[in-house]
């Protein structure tokens, strides 16, 4: 592990880490770190590349393929890709919205950013240091700095503890707070999620919907992050408390400097949210622009129809659809060339075999389509 | 009040007074300090109250009547085999003889005796005889012995208390060890999966290939060689049946915590890089415990009946202690099996009410830990 | 209720800390066996109700009030018996479905908006759940039947023939161990008594009026060889193939893809001017309720709180959750800086009090707010809304 990335990690993490150590490694850990320390060697070769020191996260051709299939001796022979050479750099305290629909990886993204699942290939690039060749005890210790909020807070809260232990533990773990404050602490941050004190000795099955969103949200900022994927955080939710909680999201971004990934296929709450969006489509980025550029002038046809559906609450302004014909091919054999070009109401013959570059039109818009010159 | 507040006598009354219309203002101030103006704000929607959850199973529980009826089993159980032998005027090895009284026998001789002087007088000898053989064996049911005397005199009543004693105990403790076992096993091998699951689930394989019966009558044979104090015999019986029983809770458990590692939660809880004992003891387990209840309580059943049938085959108990499946075992004699039901009924249905018993409340509890079972 | 309520703010206003008694938040043993004392005589007396054999059918034949109308929900109460205490899942509900016309039903989580159509249909869970009161008036064409009051027996031979229904889920409403066309056939079996190969041939009709491009392959398929789209689509073309008189659509495109969304909600549309038919449109999505509804009823906490048709709804939403429920939607191209948003949870209608319902979230409340609730005031002829704000703006309906 080269001196650089040790002297990123603050020391009261390092403590954290040391105190990690009689953690038994899980499997699927060990195995990772193997994976890491044969990537270890390449990577003078990368540091060649400048990070945008804007940035606080860069992503650069991240892969993440599941076996689909598996011979008889349990060699992969076809592969889901769920993230497919994704690349993209999110500035300090913006917000980066990624749409498309179920299926088309952005949950996968949002997981492998975080190393909650191992990377097939491709770095992640947090405040400089490339976590996917951290050992276990460092990427723990940098776990509170990114968080993650879930789509459904039924199934993502411990049904068998307190509220209060529930936001308190990991605090306690990482010693972010002295001991003895830490309930107090923890007070606090529900106070600030809009999270009444008594609810401290009460359990999740207690809350509703929405309730139980703020208390994922009390946990994950407990921590004092500074970056948070939050997975699709309102789509469980009842209008009126989604406003709420898009509300709360935003304030405590203002307050604490956040820098989020909102992952959403509700493309109302990703406009009102983000200051970029990226649109997916079968692992694969197919625009990125700025949230103004990419909703007045949405250049990829996907984005177009994606943006076309949309009900608007509105009897009198009923909207000109594109209809998309059929439905998303599955990952496992994505089409060849442009992966859209199966239900692409411009499809020519390149896009069949060609798969368009992602190329950046000017002012940061960047496209995948044979619609527009490919030089 | 300015009024008041003149004469001093009553400053203090007032003041208590203040104090109390403070805080029934307090509720008009409390949303200040939460956004959105929560607290007063839900009093509809907080004005809902639930059961807590451990009522809530407990209600589940109680509604269904058969659930009860087993509890009422068990319950008489344990209070008629530890607290109905104080009462018993016997113990569990008494042999009832007959007393002096009633068991000698005198037997009148008429003796001619030919004196000295050559005059044949006659003598009365008494001849009194205190046969240990006379015991009352095999009595029917009386005031003095209820359910009536064994083959050696002594109580059934008694004895049958005194057997349940071993049985319910040794159930218990076999079930306890069998869950120990089981969660370790089931535990590392669900969490850690991979080759530590594949070692685990094939020694459960090897496991349950074992035949049992056979298996225990063979350790019995060479228990029985090795002139092991038959006393202790028993344990040494448990041991082997705990060896063969927890595969059964390790299935149970690996397969729960294969279901919950995937959960939200758990995501959630490497996100915030929570130290692996912490994620196994306080996130998981407590989450298979319900299960584990209801796993616990049916395999009870079973080992009672294991026990029995051991005790039955002569390989449990000793003779002289007693227990349910060795009282059963004198059907072996075609003889008491016609004549005298009252040796072998009682501790018969003794087994069949704690299986039964122990069946019912193991539904019971699963129905009521179950969320999803319809209310 | 509010002795309770005054004692809970108080300790906690003491110091401000988790220091409410810890078991205030629950029911005592006492009150629990109350209710569950109360919820058994209750259950039973309903059960015992419904299991009266051999209805005459002058008992259930009742006249609608306006012979265009399909359906007419008359102050309906369905109540569930819960371990809480009854919840009035549907409290007086009074609205009715026009003739070919498409009605949405809006409203959060719990206002009772699918307990309504279940109601219709006969399928509220019971025992626990139970149709108290109220009537619900079914034009069959000739003859309108009262739903509440029909015995199931009667209920079965409309259900799925003049009442079909399409739920959320198309993954767990089909049966997975039959293929498509098997689950197809059943419905013109059962209901129209006729052969099998017409059977065959009408639900190949009925793929094909959904659009599905290769209806003899999907006919052959089993459910889990289509995708969601495709699912939803035959659990359209099951609801159509007895050629109901109305359809209940249950949240039918929540649990899409927004592209593929698009395309079911068009096929709502076209069929519906096809087949002539009514339908009951019951979804969260004001979106949705704007493209595809000409009535809206909006529901809260049980009750009817305002209703309309789609324009007056959504350009003079007069009921401050109506309004607040359009501003807290961000619309696309609708840019504004922070989203309003209606403070507080969606009540679960257990034990309400007797004022309006959503006073305790409404910044628009009047001293008149606390006292009972507020009946409908009728602003239009279609327009109706309950709430004080609006009073002495009555244009005298007729309607209601």
């Amino acid at each position: 592990m080269s001196d650089e990335t040790l002297n990123t990690l603050p020391a009261d993490e390092e403590n954290a880490a040391a105190e990690n150590s009689s953690a038994l490694p899980s499997a699927v850990e060990e195995e990772e770190t193997a994976a890491l320390a044969q990537a270890e060697e390449e990577q003078p070769e990368e540091e060649a590349q400048p990070l945008d020191p804007n940035a606080l996260l860069e992503v650069r051709h991240l892969k993440k393929h599941f076996p689909a299939k598996k011979d008889f001796f349990g060699r992969p022979v076809s592969f889901l890709k769920a993230v497919d050479d994704v690349s993209f750099k999110i500035e300090k305290g913006t917000t980066l919205g990624i749409v498309g629909e179920s299926g088309c990886g952005k949950t996968t993204l949002g997981r492998t950013i975080l190393r909650l699942q191992p990377a097939t290939d491709g770095e992640v690039y947090f405040d400089g240091v490339d976590i996917n060749k951290l050992n276990t005890k460092q990427m723990n210790a940098l776990r509170p700095q990114m968080q993650i909020i879930f789509q459904d807070p039924y199934s993502s809260l411990s049904p068998r503890m307190p509220v209060g232990e529930i936001i308190g533990e990991a605090v306690a773990q990482h010693k972010l707070v002295p001991k003895t404050e830490l309930k107090e602490y923890v007070l606090e941050v529900m106070k600030s999620c809009g999270l009444p004190y008594h609810y401290y000795e009460r359990y999740p099955h207690e809350f509703s919907g929405g309730q139980r969103q703020r208390i994922c949200i009390a946990t994950a900022l407990a921590l004092k992050p500074r970056f948070v994927v939050c997975d699709e955080p309102v789509s469980a939710l009842d209008v009126s408390i989604q406003a709420q909680i898009i509300n709360l999201l935003k304030d405590m971004q203002e307050k604490m400097g956040l820098t989020y990934i909102f992952i959403s296929h509700d493309l109302s709450v990703v406009e009102h949210i983000s200051n970029k969006v990226g649109v997916m489509y079968l692992g694969s980025l197919v625009e990125y622009a700025s949230t103004g550029d990419i909703f007045d002038n949405p250049m990829h046809p996907y984005t177009e129809a994606l943006f076309s559906a949309v009900p608007i609450p509105d009897p009198d302004r009923h909207s000109k659809r594109i209809i998309l014909s059929g439905d998303i091919p599955s990952p496992i054999n994505a089409p060849a060339g442009c992966k859209f070009h199966t239900r692409c109401n411009h499809c020519m013959d390149i896009c069949r075999e060609v798969a368009p570059k992602f190329k950046d039109y000017g002012n940061g818009h960047m496209v995948a389509c044979h619609l527009y010159p490919q030089d | 009040m300015d009024e008041i507040n003149k004469e001093g006598a009553i400053v203090e009354e007032v003041y208590t007074l203040e104090t109390d219309s403070a805080l029934e203002e307090m509720p008009a101030e409390e949303p200040s300090h939460q956004p959105e103006g929560d607290g007063e704000m839900q009093s509809i929607a907080d004005n809902v109250r639930s059961l807590s959850p451990t009522r809530l199973v407990l209600k589940r529980f109680f509604r269904s009547k058969l659930s009860v009826i087993g509890l009422a089993m068990i319950i008489f159980l344990f209070a008629f085999c530890w607290i109905g032998p104080l009462f018993s005027p016997y113990t569990e090895t008494t042999v009832d003889r007959e007393t002096d009284r009633q068991n000698v026998v005198v037997t009148k001789i008429e003796v001619e005796y030919e004196l000295e002087d050559g005059t044949i007088e006659q003598f009365t000898v008494y001849k009194v005889q205190k046969s240990p053989m006379e015991i009352d064996s095999l009595a029917g049911a009386s005031g003095e012995h209820w359910m009536g005397t064994d083959k050696n005199g002594r109580d059934i009543l008694t004895r049958v208390m005194y057997g349940g004693r071993v049985s319910l105990t040794l159930s218990l403790l076999v079930v306890l060890l069998e869950t120990v076992i089981g969660v370790v096993l089931g535990g590392l091998a669900g969490y850690f999966g991979k080759w530590v699951d594949t070692l685990i689930m094939r020694i459960i394989d090897v496991f349950s290939c074992i035949p049992s019966l056979p298996l225990l009558l063979i350790i019995g044979s060479v228990l029985d060689g090795m002139k092991v104090d038959p006393n202790i015999r028993i344990y040494f019986m448990m041991i082997f049946l705990t060896l063969l029983g927890w595969t059964g809770v390790a299935r149970i458990v690996r397969g729960q915590i294969l279901t919950l590692r995937e959960q939200e939660f758990m995501v959630s809880a490497t996100a915030r890089g929570l130290s692996t004992p912490r994620k196994i003891f306080r996130h998981l387990i407590p989450n298979v415990i319900p299960q584990l209840i209801v796993s616990m309580t049916l395999g009870l059943g079973s080992v009672i009946l294991m026990e029995a049938s051991l005790s039955y085959m002569g390989l449990g108990v000793p003779l002289t202690s007693a227990s349910w499946g060795g009282m059963i075992n004198d059907v072996n004699d075609p003889f008491i099996l016609a004549n005298y039901s009252n040796l072998w009924v009682p501790p018969g249905i003794c087994i069949v009410l704690a299986v039964l018993g122990f069946n019912f409340v193991g539904d019971g509890l699963r129905d009521a830990f179950d969320p999803k079972a319809k209310r | 209720m509010l002795f309770k309520k005054q004692q809970k703010t108080s300790t906690q206003g003491e110091e401000n800390k988790p220091s409410r008694p810890k078991n205030s938040h629950y029911l005592t043993a006492k009150e629990s066996r109350e209710i569950a004392k109360s919820n058994a005589r209750e259950m039973r007396k309903y059960e015992k109700r419904k299991r009266v054999k051999n209805v005459d059918e002058s008992v259930y034949t009742c006249k609608m009030q306006d012979e265009n109308n399909i359906v007419e929900f008359d102050d309906l109460h369905t109540y569930f018996f819960t371990d809480a205490g009854v919840s009035k899942a549907v409290d007086g509900v009074t609205f009715s479905i026009p003739k070919g016309a498409t009605v949405g039903v809006v409203g959060e989580s719990g206002c009772g908006k699918s307990v309504t159509s279940l109601s219709l249909m006969q399928l509220v869970q019971a025992p626990q759940g139970q149709i108290v009161g109220g009537s619900i008036r079914f034009n069959m064409g000739d003859k309108a039947y009262d739903i509440t009051k029909m015995p199931t027996s009667e209920m079965r031979k409309i259900r799925g023939k003049n009442i079909a229904m399409i739920f959320q889920e198309p993954m767990t409403s089909l049966n997975p161990v039959f293929k498509i066309g098997y689950q197809l056939d059943e419905m013109s079996l059962l209901h129209n008594g006729c052969t099998k190969e017409e059977a065959k041939a009408h639900s190949i009709e009925m793929l094909k009026l959904v659009g599905i491009a290769a209806p003899e392959r999907v006919y052959d398929c089993y459910p889990h060889e289509l995708s969601g789209g495709m699912r939803q689509r035959v659990m359209i073309a099951i609801a159509l193939s007895c050629d109901p008189r109305l359809i209940i659509a249950d949240e039918p495109t929540t649990a899409l893809d927004v592209t593929i969304q698009a395309q079911i909600l068009d096929l709502l549309r076209e069929i519906k001017d096809k087949i002539d038919g009514s339908i009951m449109l019951i979804t969260h999505d004001l979106g949705v309720i704007a493209e595809m509804a000409d009535y809206v009823v909006v529901m809260y906490a049980g009750r009817v709180i305002e209703a309309g048709t789609t324009a007056e709804i959504f350009h003079n939403p007069l009921h401050p959750y109506t309004i607040g429920l359009q501003k807290s939607k961000p619309v696309v191209k609708r840019k504004v800086e922070r989203l309003y948003n209606i403070p507080g949870q969606v009540p679960n209608p257990i034990d309400m009090p007797d004022f309006c319902y959503f006073k305790d979230r409404c910044d628009r409340c009047i001293e008149k707010c606390n006292g009972e609730y507020p009946h409908f005031i009728q602003v239009s002829p279609t327009h109706r809304v309950s709430c004080y704000l609006y009073e002495g703006q009555e244009k005298g309906g007729s309607n209601e």
